[in-house]
Protein backbone atom coordinates (compact mmCIF):
# COMPACT_ATOMS: atom_id res chain seq x y z
CA UNK A 1 0.00 0.00 0.00
CA UNK A 2 2.68 2.56 0.64
CA UNK A 3 4.59 1.88 -2.72
CA UNK A 4 0.73 2.62 -4.33
CA UNK A 5 0.36 5.81 -2.26
CA UNK A 6 3.85 6.63 -3.42
CA UNK A 7 3.52 6.45 -6.89
CA UNK A 8 -0.23 8.16 -6.45
CA UNK A 9 1.84 10.85 -4.85
CA UNK A 10 4.58 11.14 -7.84
CA UNK A 11 1.75 11.08 -10.42
CA UNK A 12 -0.19 13.47 -8.88
CA UNK A 13 2.65 15.78 -9.08
CA UNK A 14 3.77 15.05 -12.55
CA UNK A 15 0.44 15.16 -14.09
CA UNK A 16 -0.54 18.61 -12.30
CA UNK A 17 -3.86 17.22 -10.24
CA UNK A 18 -5.07 14.54 -8.56
CA UNK A 19 -4.56 11.17 -9.69
CA UNK A 20 -6.40 7.80 -8.07
CA UNK A 21 -4.92 4.86 -8.74
CA UNK A 22 -5.70 1.38 -8.36
CA UNK A 23 -3.49 -1.65 -8.76
CA UNK A 24 -5.69 -2.27 -12.34
CA UNK A 25 -5.36 1.27 -13.60
CA UNK A 26 -3.19 1.23 -16.48
CA UNK A 27 -0.56 3.39 -17.94
CA UNK A 28 -2.38 4.27 -21.16
CA UNK A 29 -5.49 5.02 -18.93
CA UNK A 30 -3.07 7.98 -17.38
CA UNK A 31 -2.16 9.21 -20.61
CA UNK A 32 1.82 9.31 -20.01
CA UNK A 33 4.00 9.95 -22.57
CA UNK A 34 7.56 8.18 -22.45
CA UNK A 35 9.31 11.42 -20.91
CA UNK A 36 6.38 11.12 -18.26
CA UNK A 37 7.69 7.37 -17.65
CA UNK A 38 11.33 8.09 -17.73
CA UNK A 39 10.70 10.80 -14.80
CA UNK A 40 8.65 8.59 -12.52
CA UNK A 41 10.81 5.59 -12.64
CA UNK A 42 13.57 7.86 -11.76
CA UNK A 43 11.93 9.58 -8.82
CA UNK A 44 10.27 6.05 -7.44
CA UNK A 45 14.29 4.77 -8.14
CA UNK A 46 15.92 7.85 -5.68
CA UNK A 47 12.83 7.00 -3.34
CA UNK A 48 13.74 3.51 -2.97
CA UNK A 49 17.13 3.19 -3.54
CA UNK A 50 16.64 0.71 -6.16
CA UNK A 51 17.18 0.54 -10.04
CA UNK A 52 14.23 -0.36 -12.10
CA UNK A 53 16.50 -1.62 -14.98
CA UNK A 54 16.52 -0.09 -18.44
CA UNK A 55 12.91 1.20 -20.54
CA UNK A 56 10.70 -1.54 -18.39
CA UNK A 57 7.66 -1.89 -20.55
CA UNK A 58 4.82 -1.99 -18.40
CA UNK A 59 0.96 -2.02 -18.51
CA UNK A 60 -0.15 -1.89 -15.08
CA UNK A 61 0.11 0.10 -12.04
CA UNK A 62 -0.01 -3.33 -10.15
CA UNK A 63 3.25 -4.52 -12.08
CA UNK A 64 4.86 -1.79 -11.73
CA UNK A 65 3.79 -1.92 -8.08
CA UNK A 66 5.19 -5.59 -7.87
CA UNK A 67 8.44 -4.79 -9.59
CA UNK A 68 9.46 -2.29 -7.02
CA UNK A 69 8.96 -4.86 -4.08
CA UNK A 70 10.88 -7.32 -6.49
CA UNK A 71 13.44 -4.34 -6.20
CA UNK A 72 13.66 -3.63 -2.74
CA UNK A 73 14.06 -7.50 -1.76
CA UNK A 74 16.47 -8.13 -4.05
CA UNK A 75 18.37 -5.10 -2.24
CA UNK A 76 17.77 -7.11 1.08
CA UNK B 1 45.21 33.13 -12.43
CA UNK B 2 42.35 32.41 -15.01
CA UNK B 3 40.28 34.11 -17.51
CA UNK B 4 37.59 36.53 -17.74
CA UNK B 5 35.34 36.75 -20.76
CA UNK B 6 36.45 39.57 -23.01
CA UNK B 7 33.70 39.12 -25.79
CA UNK B 8 31.75 37.32 -26.94
CA UNK B 9 29.50 36.48 -30.62
CA UNK B 10 27.56 34.31 -32.64
CA UNK B 11 26.30 33.59 -35.66
CA UNK B 12 23.36 31.73 -37.19
CA UNK B 13 21.97 30.10 -40.33
CA UNK B 14 19.28 32.54 -41.94
CA UNK B 15 17.01 29.50 -42.86
CA UNK B 16 14.22 28.89 -39.79
CA UNK B 17 12.20 25.42 -39.97
CA UNK B 18 8.79 25.58 -38.13
CA UNK B 19 7.99 22.53 -36.46
CA UNK B 20 5.09 22.71 -39.08
CA UNK B 21 7.42 22.67 -41.82
CA UNK B 22 8.82 19.01 -39.93
CA UNK B 23 5.45 17.61 -40.11
CA UNK B 24 5.03 17.93 -43.60
CA UNK B 25 8.48 15.68 -43.52
CA UNK B 26 8.27 13.79 -41.46
CA UNK B 27 4.94 12.10 -38.83
CA UNK B 28 4.79 14.78 -36.05
CA UNK B 29 3.15 17.76 -35.17
CA UNK B 30 3.65 20.98 -33.59
CA UNK B 31 1.57 20.33 -30.80
CA UNK B 32 4.09 16.70 -29.76
CA UNK B 33 7.16 18.43 -30.44
CA UNK B 34 6.18 21.78 -27.95
CA UNK B 35 5.14 19.51 -25.59
CA UNK B 36 7.93 16.74 -25.30
CA UNK B 37 11.15 19.32 -26.22
CA UNK B 38 10.31 23.24 -26.04
CA UNK B 39 11.31 23.49 -29.41
CA UNK B 40 9.04 25.44 -31.68
CA UNK B 41 11.68 26.59 -34.70
CA UNK B 42 15.48 25.53 -35.47
CA UNK B 43 17.61 27.23 -37.86
CA UNK B 44 19.42 25.10 -40.65
CA UNK B 45 21.94 25.78 -42.86
CA UNK B 46 21.06 25.89 -46.54
CA UNK B 47 23.41 28.59 -48.65
CA UNK B 48 25.71 28.94 -46.40
CA UNK B 49 28.44 27.21 -44.89
CA UNK B 50 29.40 26.10 -41.41
CA UNK B 51 33.01 28.19 -41.42
CA UNK B 52 31.31 31.28 -42.69
CA UNK B 53 28.96 31.17 -39.48
CA UNK B 54 32.00 30.60 -37.47
CA UNK B 55 34.12 33.09 -38.89
CA UNK B 56 31.38 36.07 -38.64
CA UNK B 57 31.39 34.37 -34.72
CA UNK B 58 35.15 35.02 -33.98
CA UNK B 59 34.94 38.28 -35.56
CA UNK B 60 32.07 39.55 -33.57
CA UNK B 61 34.17 38.52 -30.64
CA UNK B 62 36.70 39.86 -31.15
CA UNK B 63 35.27 43.40 -32.10
CA UNK B 64 33.76 43.08 -28.33
CA UNK B 65 36.61 42.27 -26.83
CA UNK B 66 38.90 44.91 -28.90
CA UNK B 67 41.68 42.24 -30.21
CA UNK B 68 43.36 42.14 -33.05
CA UNK B 69 44.49 38.65 -34.72
CA UNK B 70 47.91 38.81 -34.06
CA UNK B 71 46.90 39.12 -30.41
CA UNK B 72 45.32 36.07 -30.42
CA UNK B 73 47.69 33.00 -28.94
CA UNK B 74 45.55 30.34 -29.03
CA UNK B 75 42.38 29.03 -30.79
CA UNK B 76 40.34 26.28 -29.53
CA UNK B 77 37.01 25.70 -31.25
CA UNK B 78 34.50 22.80 -30.06
CA UNK B 79 32.78 21.07 -32.28
CA UNK B 80 31.55 17.58 -33.07
CA UNK B 81 32.91 17.48 -37.27
CA UNK B 82 33.04 21.23 -39.21
CA UNK B 83 33.13 21.59 -43.04
CA UNK B 84 36.10 19.33 -43.34
CA UNK B 85 38.01 16.87 -41.21
CA UNK B 86 41.16 17.88 -41.84
CA UNK B 87 41.99 20.92 -41.75
CA UNK B 88 40.76 21.35 -38.17
CA UNK B 89 37.71 24.39 -38.03
CA UNK B 90 40.15 26.03 -35.68
CA UNK B 91 42.85 25.81 -38.15
CA UNK B 92 40.37 27.34 -41.03
CA UNK B 93 39.24 29.95 -39.13
CA UNK B 94 43.12 30.99 -37.95
CA UNK B 95 43.92 31.17 -42.05
CA UNK B 96 40.72 33.37 -42.16
CA UNK B 97 41.20 35.83 -39.70
CA UNK B 98 45.25 35.58 -40.46
CA UNK B 99 46.44 34.52 -37.38
CA UNK B 100 49.58 31.90 -37.07
CA UNK B 101 48.86 30.67 -32.97
CA UNK B 102 48.25 26.92 -32.10
CA UNK B 103 44.62 26.42 -33.45
CA UNK B 104 42.76 22.70 -32.72
CA UNK B 105 39.17 21.59 -32.75
CA UNK B 106 37.66 19.63 -29.79
CA UNK B 107 34.94 17.07 -29.75
CA UNK B 108 32.87 16.51 -26.54
CA UNK B 109 29.29 16.94 -28.37
CA UNK B 110 27.45 19.11 -26.44
CA UNK B 111 29.65 19.82 -23.71
CA UNK B 112 32.32 20.78 -26.03
CA UNK B 113 32.29 25.15 -24.94
CA UNK B 114 32.99 24.17 -20.98
CA UNK B 115 35.49 21.18 -22.04
CA UNK B 116 37.26 24.14 -24.23
CA UNK B 117 37.51 26.69 -21.73
CA UNK B 118 38.81 24.45 -19.12
CA UNK B 119 41.49 23.72 -21.71
CA UNK B 120 42.30 27.61 -22.26
CA UNK B 121 42.72 27.74 -18.53
CA UNK B 122 45.34 25.51 -18.60
CA UNK B 123 46.98 27.59 -21.25
CA UNK B 124 46.60 30.77 -19.18
CA UNK B 125 47.51 29.21 -16.02
CA UNK B 126 50.80 27.86 -17.48
CA UNK B 127 51.54 31.19 -18.89
CA UNK B 128 51.05 30.19 -22.56
CA UNK B 129 48.63 32.00 -23.52
CA UNK B 130 47.05 35.65 -22.71
CA UNK B 131 43.97 36.36 -25.55
CA UNK B 132 42.31 32.85 -26.12
CA UNK B 133 39.90 32.91 -28.94
CA UNK B 134 37.41 29.70 -28.10
CA UNK B 135 34.80 28.74 -31.50
CA UNK B 136 31.74 26.69 -30.87
CA UNK B 137 30.39 25.73 -33.97
CA UNK B 138 27.91 22.66 -35.20
CA UNK B 139 26.14 21.89 -38.16
CA UNK B 140 23.88 19.17 -36.49
CA UNK B 141 21.20 19.12 -39.95
CA UNK B 142 24.45 17.09 -41.60
CA UNK B 143 24.58 14.65 -38.55
CA UNK B 144 21.07 13.61 -38.22
CA UNK B 145 18.60 11.41 -39.80
CA UNK B 146 15.75 13.42 -41.68
CA UNK B 147 13.62 10.42 -41.78
CA UNK B 148 14.07 9.86 -37.85
CA UNK B 149 10.92 11.48 -36.29
CA UNK B 150 12.65 11.13 -33.09
CA UNK B 151 15.58 13.00 -33.25
CA UNK B 152 15.49 15.11 -36.36
CA UNK B 153 12.93 17.46 -34.44
CA UNK B 154 15.59 18.18 -31.90
CA UNK B 155 18.25 19.59 -33.30
CA UNK B 156 19.89 23.22 -34.99
CA UNK B 157 22.90 24.60 -36.46
CA UNK B 158 24.80 27.20 -35.54
CA UNK B 159 28.01 28.66 -34.39
CA UNK B 160 29.57 30.91 -31.26
CA UNK B 161 32.80 32.54 -30.35
CA UNK B 162 34.21 34.18 -27.20
CA UNK B 163 37.76 36.13 -26.55
CA UNK B 164 39.41 35.10 -22.96
CA UNK B 165 41.47 37.05 -21.15
CA UNK B 166 43.82 37.35 -18.30
CA UNK B 167 40.88 37.95 -15.24
CA UNK B 168 39.74 35.77 -12.07
CA UNK B 169 36.07 34.76 -13.65
CA UNK B 170 36.75 31.06 -13.18
CA UNK B 171 35.93 30.02 -9.78
CA UNK B 172 34.84 26.02 -9.81
CA UNK B 173 34.46 23.65 -12.53
CA UNK B 174 33.81 19.70 -12.78
CA UNK B 175 34.00 18.02 -16.20
CA UNK B 176 33.41 14.16 -16.55
CA UNK B 177 33.17 11.44 -18.81
CA UNK B 178 30.77 8.28 -18.37
CA UNK B 179 29.70 4.92 -20.23
CA UNK B 180 28.10 5.59 -23.18
CA UNK B 181 26.39 2.23 -23.51
CA UNK B 182 24.89 2.82 -26.82
CA UNK B 183 23.17 5.37 -25.77
CA UNK B 184 24.31 8.46 -28.22
CA UNK B 185 25.98 7.16 -31.01
CA UNK B 186 27.08 8.21 -34.64
CA UNK B 187 29.57 6.08 -36.60
CA UNK B 188 32.19 6.72 -38.65
CA UNK B 189 31.62 4.73 -41.76
CA UNK B 190 33.14 7.08 -44.36
CA UNK B 191 36.38 5.66 -46.07
CA UNK B 192 34.70 1.73 -45.24
CA UNK B 193 35.08 1.76 -49.18
CA UNK B 194 38.51 0.02 -48.68
CA UNK B 195 38.81 -3.84 -50.46
CA UNK B 196 40.19 -4.69 -47.41
CA UNK B 197 37.27 -3.80 -45.06
CA UNK B 198 35.12 -5.96 -42.92
CA UNK B 199 32.86 -4.09 -41.21
CA UNK B 200 28.95 -3.85 -41.67
CA UNK B 201 27.74 -0.68 -43.43
CA UNK B 202 25.85 1.36 -40.52
CA UNK B 203 24.01 4.45 -41.32
CA UNK B 204 26.20 7.37 -40.54
CA UNK B 205 23.83 9.45 -38.57
CA UNK B 206 22.90 10.17 -34.94
CA UNK B 207 21.54 7.52 -32.88
CA UNK B 208 19.72 7.96 -30.08
CA UNK B 209 18.03 6.18 -26.93
CA UNK B 210 15.84 9.37 -25.59
CA UNK B 211 14.72 7.41 -22.05
CA UNK B 212 18.70 6.93 -21.32
CA UNK B 213 19.46 10.17 -22.48
CA UNK B 214 16.78 11.74 -20.11
CA UNK B 215 18.05 9.70 -17.18
CA UNK B 216 21.63 10.58 -17.86
CA UNK B 217 20.83 14.12 -18.23
CA UNK B 218 18.96 15.12 -15.38
CA UNK B 219 20.62 13.13 -13.08
CA UNK B 220 24.07 14.96 -14.32
CA UNK B 221 23.06 18.44 -14.58
CA UNK B 222 22.00 17.93 -10.28
CA UNK B 223 25.46 16.14 -9.55
CA UNK B 224 28.03 18.80 -11.76
CA UNK B 225 25.43 21.74 -9.96
CA UNK B 226 25.99 20.63 -7.02
CA UNK B 227 29.37 19.98 -7.21
CA UNK B 228 30.52 22.95 -8.46
CA UNK B 229 28.49 24.53 -5.80
CA UNK B 230 30.35 22.70 -3.09
CA UNK B 231 33.89 23.28 -4.68
CA UNK B 232 33.08 27.16 -4.43
CA UNK B 233 31.21 27.13 -0.96
CA UNK B 234 27.93 28.56 -2.27
CA UNK B 235 24.77 26.84 -2.29
CA UNK B 236 22.46 26.66 -5.62
CA UNK B 237 20.44 29.83 -4.45
CA UNK B 238 23.50 31.90 -4.48
CA UNK B 239 23.86 31.69 -8.29
CA UNK B 240 22.42 34.48 -10.26
CA UNK B 241 22.09 32.98 -13.80
CA UNK B 242 21.92 29.40 -14.79
CA UNK B 243 22.97 29.13 -18.55
CA UNK B 244 22.27 25.18 -19.30
CA UNK B 245 22.32 23.17 -21.97
CA UNK B 246 19.24 23.23 -24.34
CA UNK B 247 18.64 19.66 -25.33
CA UNK B 248 14.80 19.80 -24.23
CA UNK B 249 13.24 22.24 -21.95
CA UNK B 250 12.07 19.09 -19.64
CA UNK B 251 15.40 17.80 -18.65
CA UNK B 252 15.75 21.58 -17.50
CA UNK B 253 12.77 21.73 -15.50
CA UNK B 254 13.36 18.37 -13.83
CA UNK B 255 17.20 18.96 -13.12
CA UNK B 256 15.96 22.44 -11.56
CA UNK B 257 13.18 20.80 -9.47
CA UNK B 258 15.49 17.90 -8.18
CA UNK B 259 18.44 20.33 -6.75
CA UNK B 260 15.11 23.17 -5.65
CA UNK B 261 16.16 25.73 -7.84
CA UNK B 262 13.91 28.19 -9.05
CA UNK B 263 13.24 27.85 -13.20
CA UNK B 264 13.66 31.31 -13.54
CA UNK B 265 17.13 31.55 -12.97
CA UNK B 266 17.44 29.33 -15.94
CA UNK B 267 18.03 30.75 -19.44
CA UNK B 268 16.89 29.61 -22.48
CA UNK B 269 16.42 29.77 -26.11
CA UNK B 270 15.66 25.89 -27.51
CA UNK B 271 12.66 27.45 -28.39
CA UNK B 272 14.32 29.19 -31.60
CA UNK B 273 17.61 27.42 -32.03
CA UNK B 274 16.57 23.75 -30.45
CA UNK B 275 19.77 21.52 -29.66
CA UNK B 276 22.61 22.67 -31.45
CA UNK B 277 25.30 20.54 -29.30
CA UNK B 278 28.29 22.81 -28.31
CA UNK B 279 27.22 25.97 -29.37
CA UNK B 280 23.75 26.34 -27.56
CA UNK B 281 25.22 27.28 -23.98
CA UNK B 282 27.81 29.65 -26.01
CA UNK B 283 24.93 31.26 -28.35
CA UNK B 284 22.82 31.68 -25.74
CA UNK B 285 25.92 33.50 -23.61
CA UNK B 286 26.32 35.95 -26.48
CA UNK B 287 22.63 36.85 -26.82
CA UNK B 288 22.16 37.23 -22.66
CA UNK B 289 25.28 39.54 -23.06
CA UNK B 290 24.63 41.51 -26.33
CA UNK B 291 20.84 42.32 -24.31
CA UNK B 292 22.43 43.38 -20.99
CA UNK B 293 21.37 40.69 -18.76
CA UNK B 294 24.62 40.32 -16.93
CA UNK B 295 25.94 42.91 -14.26
CA UNK B 296 29.51 42.43 -13.82
CA UNK B 297 29.90 40.22 -10.79
CA UNK B 298 26.97 38.20 -11.49
CA UNK B 299 27.26 34.77 -11.26
CA UNK B 300 26.77 32.15 -13.90
CA UNK B 301 26.46 28.76 -13.84
CA UNK B 302 27.17 27.10 -17.26
CA UNK B 303 25.64 23.03 -17.26
CA UNK B 304 25.87 20.55 -19.81
CA UNK B 305 25.37 16.93 -20.97
CA UNK B 306 25.99 15.17 -23.88
CA UNK B 307 26.85 12.21 -26.27
CA UNK B 308 30.26 10.56 -24.98
CA UNK B 309 29.09 10.63 -22.37
CA UNK B 310 30.17 13.70 -20.94
CA UNK B 311 28.98 16.58 -18.82
CA UNK B 312 30.53 19.33 -17.09
CA UNK B 313 29.51 22.67 -14.81
CA UNK B 314 31.88 25.69 -14.94
CA UNK B 315 30.56 28.74 -12.49
CA UNK B 316 32.20 31.39 -13.45
CA UNK B 317 32.11 35.17 -12.09
CA UNK B 318 31.16 37.55 -15.48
Amino acid sequence: MEILNKLQEILSETKGEAVQLTMETTFADLELDSLDQVDIVMQLEEAYNISLGENAQLSTVGELVAKIEEAIQAKG
Amino acid sequence: MSYTIAGTGYALPKTVVTNTQLSEIVDTSNEWIITRTGIEERRVLADESLTELALKAAKNAMANAKVTSAEIDLIICATIRGDTITPSLACTIAELIGCSAPAFDVNAACVGLIYAMEIADSFMASGKAKNVLILTAEAMSKLIDWTDRSTCVLFGDGAGAMVLQPGKSRLASSIQSAANNGSILMPNTEGENSPFNKHKQEKMVVHMDGGEVYKFAVSAFAKRLEEVCEMAGITPTDIDWILPHQANLRIIDAALKKMGVNKDKALTNIHKYGNMSATSIMVLLAEEVEKGRFKRGDKLLLVSFGAGLTSGALLIEY
